[in-house]
């Protein structure tokens, strides 16, 4: 997992088949250069501090389980941060 | 798996449901990189930790439904370089 | 997943036998995330027809694999999304 801020949004009325309806979001990770789109359940908004997670994680936010394979997402928002120390 | 320093706690009231029971760590690697981790072995701030990352390691040490794949795995008392 | 745009199409007659039937595009990325690539493009499969020219999101590694229905197929990145609209506030 990493955590990042919410950047953005990406709004897509065309998307793989178990993804419809999900909303999609663009995320800043903290301490690197780059930029990933994630899955978002969490209704998080713009400038949110987030965890994302990554692969067979990823699936788990969205479909808890084992057997959640064919989900096409490596990424998904799966905390928002309300403190840290 | 990474060798790191636990920097501090990270915790949110709206998070994805597996989540629950777990305590979540912000770890700092050895290469400088920043990862949040879930905790099964009680570590405090300034712990020096070893993280393991992948989905097999997530399922044994926390089940199939935990939506992480960086999992602290031991706490380390010493290390030589 | 990552945000890219639809550069281009391959066809190719002789593939492996995963690939049968599947649409191939080429996709410069706008922004990477790991595995970064030494080249500025990649390759992936389309089930949502795609044209050149869109913006996509991307999705990579295992399960862009298994969207295909299992693991044996030799693929590493498929087509998640086709974007209408972004907004990124900085």
């Amino acid at each position: 997992m990493k955590r990042g801020k919410i950047i953005g949004e990406v709004w897509a009325a065309r998307k793989v088949g178990k993804l419809d309806g999900k909303r999609l979001v663009l995320v800043g990770i903290d301490g690197e250069d780059r930029v990933v789109v994630a899955i978002d359940t969490l209704s998080a908004s713009v400038g949110q501090t987030v965890l994302v997670s990554f692969g067979s994680g990823a699936r788990n936010v969205l479909a808890p389980g084992p057997h959640n394979r064919a989900l096409v997402c490596d990424a998904a928002i799966s905390l928002l941060e309300d403190g840290a120390t | 798996m990474l060798l790191g320093v636990v920097e501090g706690a990270v915790w949110g009231a709206r998070q994805a449901s597996g989540f629950s029971g777990h305590k979540l760590l912000r770890v700092r690697t050895t290469n400088g990189t920043l990862v949040a981790a879930v905790d099964g072995l009680s570590a405090g701030v300034g712990d020096r930790v070893l993280v393991a990352h992948g989905s097999r390691v997530r399922d044994l040490a926390l089940g199939e439904t935990v939506p992480t794949k960086d999992v602290i795995v031991a706490i380390v008392d010493d290390f030589q370089t | 997943m990552i945000l890219g745009r639809v550069t281009g199409e391959v066809w190719a007659s002789r593939k492996h036998g995963g690939l049968d039937g599947q649409k191939l595009l080429i996709v410069k990325p706008h922004a990477w995330y790991a595995p970064t690539h030494d080249v500025g493009h990649l390759i992936a499969v389309d089930s949502l027809g795609a044209g050149i020219g869109e913006e996509v999101v991307v999705c990579l590694g295992a399960p862009a694999r298994w969207s295909l229905g299992g693991k044996t197929f030799p693929v590493e990145a498929a087509i998640a999304a086709i974007v209408d609209h972004t907004e990124i506030k900085k």
